[in-house]
């Protein structure tokens, strides 16, 4: 009986979507804030692929990056009534989801530089060695669906602290002092994370190409 | 020669030289291949960043996210007017008060109250303290002399209709008589 009172509900709450497709973010945050809850649900539809993407980007991992994208929706929503409707959401959903994440990161321990060997280059410049090396692999023919691919592969092979770095300044566009705040670093480490992230990927793609 | 090194060209490309120091690198690279060369591998993972398209979400959030929200949304929202409505009533029904006026006070008959404790109550102590009474009550009669803007309505019943309008008000806001107030959404009734 509760399975289908749920089914129900959820239909009725599909069609309800339907009718909200329509409507622009401030008003679906207003009919969510006088109690339509499935006028939310349409803003989550709307954002959930911004929303999963930093936190895949961030954490690594996909099922966890789902987890990490509906603990964000429902921070937001515990928060949509101190929300400026004046100012697009999509970034603002894009914070607390980078912040979720970000969290998520700290507890695990992984959002600290890790113990790592370094080497030298020519200039005397120190960086950490490359992720695995794939040229080993059958050949590969590289149409743009799979440059994608390499470059996201990328990403998350990089360490966690790199990938945060990365994030915040190639994909939300922060500027190296918000980067710093956002991660509670100095701004000299944001700047040797985001040299020696671009170096691996560098490498990375180079040797995969 | 001297080349740039990987850490200018790398800030170069993000426009965190100052000023100075861009125009330097900018002078050094106009003359010098090599770095150029650097500096185009260095551009190449910028645009890979860039232009990276996002992947698609394999499943639709909307539905685990209503469902975790449900028992939050099922509350009702706090209306930011509530606090200045109720103040407005609060103030309409003592100034309605004040104008019906006190019950008259027998002054000499004080003295005859009942009480715990009488001595406390002794004439010394109402002489000293009756006239500022008394002039409350010469207020409240002045203010007794106001025209009633609705003859047809006594003082008493706006106070009664105040009254019971701020009830029935305040029940509608699910403030009074929550427990007998539910409305249905669709996430009570999806609840087993």
């Amino acid at each position: 009986m509760g399975t289908l009172l749920a089914r129900r509900a959820l239909c009725r709450g599909t069609t309800r979507m339907d009718s909200w497709a329509g409507q622009a973010d401030d008003q679906l945050i207003t009919h969510a804030l006088n109690g339509r809850a499935d006028a939310y649900g349409e803003l989550v539809r709307r954002y959930q692929a911004l929303v999963y993407n930093i936190a895949y980007r961030l954490a690594g991992d996909r099922q966890e990056a789902l987890d990490l994208a509906q603990e964000a929706f429902v921070r937001a929503y515990a928060a949509l009534g101190s929300f400026d409707r004046a100012r697009p959401f999509g970034p603002w959903i894009g914070r607390i989801a980078t912040n979720t994440a970000l969290n998520w990161l700290q507890r695990r321990g992984l959002a600290t530089v890790p113990l790592v060997e370094t080497h030298s280059d020519a200039g005397g410049e120190q960086y950490e060695p490359g992720p695995p090396d794939y040229s080993a692999e059958p050949e590969r023919v590289y149409l743009a669906g799979e440059q994608q691919a390499a470059v996201r592969a990328a990403i998350l092979a990089l360490p966690p602290h790199y990938r945060a770095v990365i994030e915040l300044r190639h994909f939300q566009d922060r500027s190296y002092e918000e980067i710093a705040e956002a991660l509670g670093l100095p701004l000299s480490d944001v700047k040797s994370h985001l040299f020696r992230a671009r170096r691996l990927l560098r490498e990375w793609l180079e040797r995969n190409a | 020669m001297n080349h740039l090194s990987s850490n200018t060209l790398d800030l170069y490309l993000d426009d965190r030289l100052d000023p100075p120091a861009r125009a330097a690198a900018h002078a050094h690279l106009a003359g010098c291949e090599r770095c150029r060369a650097e500096l185009d591998a260095l551009r190449e993972v910028f645009l890979a960043l860039e232009t990276l398209e996002p992947e698609p979400i394999p499943v639709d959030l909307s539905a685990r996210v209503l469902e975790r929200i449900a028992p939050v949304a099922a509350r009702p929202a706090r209306r930011p007017y509530v606090a200045a409505l109720l103040v407005v009533q609060v103030a309409l029904t003592l100034l309605l008060a004040l104008w019906l006026g006190p019950p008259p006070i027998d002054w000499a008959g004080l003295d005859r109250l009942v009480v715990p404790g009488q001595a406390v109550l002794s004439p010394v102590w109402l002489a000293a303290y009756a006239p500022d009474f008394q002039a409350v009550i010469d207020l409240v009669g002045r203010l007794r002399v106001l025209p009633n803007p609705l003859a047809a309505i006594a003082p008493e019943q706006w106070l009664y209709l105040i009254v019971a309008a701020g009830i029935i008000w305040l029940a509608g806001n699910r403030l009074l008589l929550a427990g007998l107030n539910r409305s249905h959404d669709m996430h009570q009734e999806a609840r087993p």
